[in-house]
């Protein structure tokens, strides 16, 4: 099982990255924070504020976790199953089941995303090392801290594109739907304050919660929570697309 | 020789009502079998249920002793096949695309490759884009994936199309040397003249049911395969519905 998981994440991973929007989303990653680190050392330097670099950092990795990587996550899961189901590409005779096809695709698009996270945090370190002149080691730790914590919403969004993109036949009507639904989530709890819980997004600036006055209970519900989103929209996803037909 | 496919009361109804109604066939190592039928007769969802492809609404299929219901895996994996054009990702070349199917057989090298899309005459091609070829360039795409993990079964569904006169020649070519060495093959043509040519067996599919089945020596002197299928319609000839696009 593992051997085949890893096989076909191989070719989805060759699949997505063959295409000219995600190589776009990795030239993002590798630029986006060079940009606004250089933006936010003008900011610095003509208006006299003084911006701490763990913000300059924080602030970057949450413009990929809240915008870039949701987006993309909507965008490789729409390519990945209603585009390939409308081409009648979803599914080969191959020795590979439909678990094992539902696992790798997910995780192709989840690698795609933790390896963007990475770019993001090295060229952001790298950045702000060369903007600053010195590297402060703790502030670093921190942001890599908070880009692996950032995983765990992440995977929860992933779960979510995948069983939503399932629901159509076109890969840009899913993606449409996809992105309002995302909207929906993250301006519903403005509306309905006590909504705010009930939805992956309100967890995506979960890395927050790990500096400072750590809060263990609520990290173990938010942990339960995002577990709970996870399983339930992997579950259904992976139910829709064992019955899918070509 | 042994069986190779054994399909065993086979049915696939669709919401329309359309599909297949319990068919049975059988395949002997190194037959040929030619399935024609009118469009929408169910010969692509017969193909598609024994491939795994479509869940069989009842029946068993049995491949090399495994059925595909239980260890899909395991039965699939001597099998290969080529059913539609969407099989391909247009936005890679055809060596990306054979890449993705070869690694599930790591006993084979990537000189298999080359070699089978020398088989199909497509090698000067492997680094072009897929979605720049002809209808016959990827049908001939189409066959050299089904060859690609040196299968004991294959399983094409309207190879022919759109092949050019080279294609045509070369197909045939390539059928009569792999049945020759025990390779069973089932396809499915409208290209009666073709499948005369080439096949051992044929099998006749009118509105989901098998209407014969057998070898072509039995056609009778004189007697062509279309002679065979015309006799079988009772000169009713059949309209396809607004449907067929779906469940051929």
């Amino acid at each position: 099982m593992r051997q085949a998981i890893m096989i076909n994440t191989m070719n989805e991973i060759e699949k997505l990255t063959a295409k000219p929007g995600v190589k776009l989303y990795f030239w993002l990653a590798a630029l986006g924070p060079v940009l606004m680190v250089f933006l936010a050392e003008k900011i610095q330097t003509n208006d006299m504020i003084t911006l701490p670099a763990l913000n300059v950092s924080f602030s970057i990795l949450h413009a990929f976790i809240l915008l870039v990587l949701p987006l993309f996550s909507f965008m490789a899961a729409s390519d990945l199953f209603a585009g390939e189901w409308d081409k009648g590409s979803l599914f080969h005779a191959r020795p590979v089941n439909r678990l094992e096809l539902f696992l790798s695709k997910n995780t192709a698009i989840g690698l795609l995303c933790i390896s963007q996270l990475v770019i993001v945090w090295l060229s952001g370190t790298i950045s702000l090392a060369v903007v600053e002149r010195e590297v402060i080691w703790s502030e670093t730790g921190s942001t890599l801290l908070s880009m692996f914590i950032s995983i765990f919403p992440l995977v929860a969004i992933i779960c979510f594109a995948s069983f939503l993109s399932q629901c159509f036949k076109h890969s840009s009507t899913a993606l449409s739907f996809m992105i309002f639904g995302y909207l929906i989530m993250v301006g519903l709890p403005f509306l309905f304050p006590q909504a705010t819980n009930l939805f992956p997004t309100a967890y995506l600036d979960w890395h927050l919660q790990w500096h400072g006055n750590v809060n263990i209970s609520w990290i173990s519900m938010s942990f339960l929570y995002l577990f709970s989103f996870s399983s339930l929209f992997f579950t259904s996803g992976y139910y829709i697309f064992k019955t899918k037909e070509l | 020789m042994g069986t190779v496919l054994e399909v065993t009361g086979v049915s696939k109804q669709y919401r329309n009502g359309r599909g297949i109604k319990d068919l049975h066939l059988s395949l002997e190592q190194g037959n040929v079998m030619g399935l024609i039928g009118p469009n929408g007769a169910g010969k692509t969802t017969l193909m598609k249920c024994i491939t795994g492809l479509v869940q069989p609404s009842g029946g068993r299929i049995i491949i090399f002793g495994r059925e595909i219901g239980h260890d899909y895996k395991e039965a699939i994996r001597p099998v290969g096949v080529y059913i539609g054009m969407g099989t391909m990702y247009p936005h890679l070349s055809p060596y990306q695309n054979l890449k993705m199917a070869l690694r599930f057989y790591p006993e084979l090298g990537d000189s298999r490759i080359d070699e089978v899309l020398e088989q199909v005459g497509l090698l000067q091609f492997k680094r072009d884009i897929v979605s720049s070829f002809s209808l016959g360039m990827n049908q001939r795409l189409g066959l050299a994936a089904a060859l690609l993990s040196k299968p004991s079964l294959v399983i094409l569904d309207e190879p022919a199309n759109g092949l050019d006169i080279d294609g045509m020649l070369l197909f045939r070519k390539i059928v009569e040397q792999l049945s020759a060495e025990g390779v069973t093959f089932l396809i499915s043509s409208h290209l009666t003249g073709e499948l005369e040519r080439i096949c051992s067996h044929f099998s006749i599919l009118i509105g989901g049911e098998l209407k014969f089945t057998g070898p072509t020596e039995s056609l009778g002197k004189g007697k062509s395969i279309e002679d065979h299928y015309v006799e079988r319609l009772g000169g009713n000839f059949y309209a396809p519905s607004n449907n067929d696009q779906y469940d051929e």
